[in-house]
């Protein structure tokens, strides 16, 4: 446990090394939220109700992107594929460690720094552009919000993870992570609710595990949902992890036999 | 001229070489590119489609905002591809390297990558671009020229931002982040800079002129920008590319080659 918290710590000293890089970062994070919101902010001056969706609630769910940005796209495993094509895996693998847990810490704080930034961020948006927010009060939606945020979290990891693996068998993983990031941004509802979609096209993107990843927590924490949706949406969810547990583990053991070191 | 000409096109199809070393690789980030710009333009339509209005513009003058954007982006990022691995040259000395040739060595970082793979998503844009004009009453032919004058200030004005990020790199070695924010700024321009809110709205009209870049020549198309702001728009231009080349040569003459 001890090492893990050492990969921890070295991970935020990390982050206070290349402190600008970190700044312009969350910059460009912020930017991109600025678009979604005056958007959205333009629709509403001119309807008080847009695909059922009220002003706060929409404001809500475009804002708290920040917040889930940080929580669960935070993310250090991208490493992993240039790890695999450069042979530096092979000094973790002869190392006393366990590579997804040593993964888990790298992100835990990547996740953690983000996260504080993003809250930080949250807060001044708030404060400057004085939106209509809705501030959850219920436990049980706060409750169900954070489990959702965790499953979410998990989820991501290991999809990421799993574009990583292409490493084994490509040097070529910065294209496949290219589009990866662009379907997530889209179809996680990273721009917009994706129940604006027409009815067969939405019934469809709940199939995905990407759905998972931003608007389902958001709709939980919108409060906007029935307890059909939740238990189907968690169901889903529990589902995809542990599928994509099994093809990690195998993809992994796979990988492993075609590993050459290359590089080293 | 002519020399220059032949130039580019001789470093254009080195580049261009470099598509088929990695082949899966191109056709997946173009396919990203192609995807990014459908699922958005989906989105706008289904927004506008339900509004419809958005900031006092329609339907088809908010399509082509957002088509005028990625024309623009699309040859810039085709033009300047080079840009991006500047700082490796300074970094490696290789800028000494191009310092000593027999050719511009602006000219060389600016256009000595030209990436061919983004003309493919150019001609589309351009197609699409003119299906939207006809789809829009009342041109006028002044209109038209306008807009055309307006893309080009729009892409000097992308060359000037693209000189004073190498500047930046000789004197600080910072480029991949001061060229990102760039990108993510003008990526507020994919929709009309009136949705913006103050002092936002300035600040991406008149500092960071994504305006300028990307509003003013769809304004000027559905003639909704006075003559006076069209004026001003060239001067900004002219003003901002000669700045940018006196900032150039400043750095120039700071650069050290120490990594040489």
């Amino acid at each position: 446990m001890k090492k893990y918290l050492m990969v921890i710590n070295n991970g935020l000293q990390e982050y206070f090394t290349y402190r600008l890089n970190f700044v312009l970062w969350r910059v460009r994070v912020i930017v991109a939220i600025l678009i979604s919101y005056f958007l959205w902010n333009a629709v509403y001056s001119q309807s008080n109700q847009v695909f059922g969706y009220g002003q706060s609630q929409m404001m809500t769910y475009i804002l708290l992107t920040i917040f889930i940005n940080g929580i669960v796209f935070s993310t250090q495993t991208f490493r992993v594929a240039e790890e695999i094509n450069y042979g530096i895996l092979s000094r973790y693998l002869i190392r006393p460690l366990n590579y997804f847990v040593y993964n888990l810490s790298r992100d835990f704080a990547d996740k953690l720094i983000n996260t504080s930034f993003s809250v930080i961020e949250f807060l001044l948006l708030v404060f400057l552009l004085k939106p209509p927010i809705i501030f959850q009060t219920n436990p049980l939606w706060i409750l169900l919000f954070v489990q959702s945020v965790i499953f979410a979290a998990i989820l991501y990891f290991e999809i990421s993870l799993l574009i990583s693996f292409i490493g084994f068998w490509s040097n070529e993983t910065w294209a496949p992570r290219f589009l990866f990031f662009i379907l997530v941004s889209f179809l996680a509802g990273n721009y917009f609710p994706l129940d604006i979609f027409p009815p067969p096209i939405y019934k469809i993107l709940e199939l995905l595990p990407f759905t998972y990843l931003l608007f389902y927590p958001l709709k939980i924490y919108i409060g906007q949902v029935s307890s059909i949706f939740i238990i189907k949406g968690f169901l889903s969810v529990i589902f995809w992890i542990i599928a994509l547990y099994f093809i990690l583990r195998l993809f992994w053991r796979k990988g492993l036999k075609v590993y050459t070191a290359e590089g080293q | 001229m002519l020399r220059y000409i032949k130039v580019w096109l001789i470093l254009s199809i080195n580049s261009f070489q470099t598509f088929f070393l990695s082949r899966f690789g191109a056709v997946i980030f173009l396919t990203g590119k192609i995807v990014r710009f459908i699922l958005y333009l989906v989105f706008l339509v289904l927004l506008v489609s339900k509004t419809k209005i958005l900031a006092g513009y329609n339907l088809w003058q908010v399509i082509l905002f957002y088509l005028t954007f990625n024309f623009i982006d699309s040859i810039t990022q085709m033009l300047f591809r080079e840009v991006y691995r500047f700082r490796q040259y300074i970094l490696s000395g290789n800028f000494d390297l191009l310092l000593v040739k027999p050719v511009n060595s602006l000219f060389r970082i600016l256009f000595g990558g030209t990436d061919f793979l983004d003309f493919i998503t150019l001609l589309p844009f351009i197609i699409f671009i003119i299906i939207v004009i006809a789809q829009l009453p009342q041109i006028s032919l002044l209109g038209l020229l306008f807009y055309l004058l307006l893309l080009i200030n729009a892409i000097t004005i992308a060359m000037s931002f693209h000189i004073l990020v190498m500047a930046l790199a000789i004197l600080t070695l910072e480029i991949d982040h001061a060229i990102m924010i760039y990108r993510d700024f003008t990526g507020m321009g994919k929709l009309p800079v009136d949705i913006y809110g103050e002092p936002l709205r300035s600040f991406v009209t008149f500092v960071i002129p994504v305006g300028i870049m990307m509003t003013f020549p769809v304004k000027s198309l559905v003639g909704l920008l006075s003559f006076d702001a069209v004026i001003m728009a060239f001067v900004f231009g002219i003003i901002l590319f000669i700045v940018s080349l006196t900032v150039w040569n400043y750095s120039l003459r700071q650069y050290t080659s120490a990594s040489s």
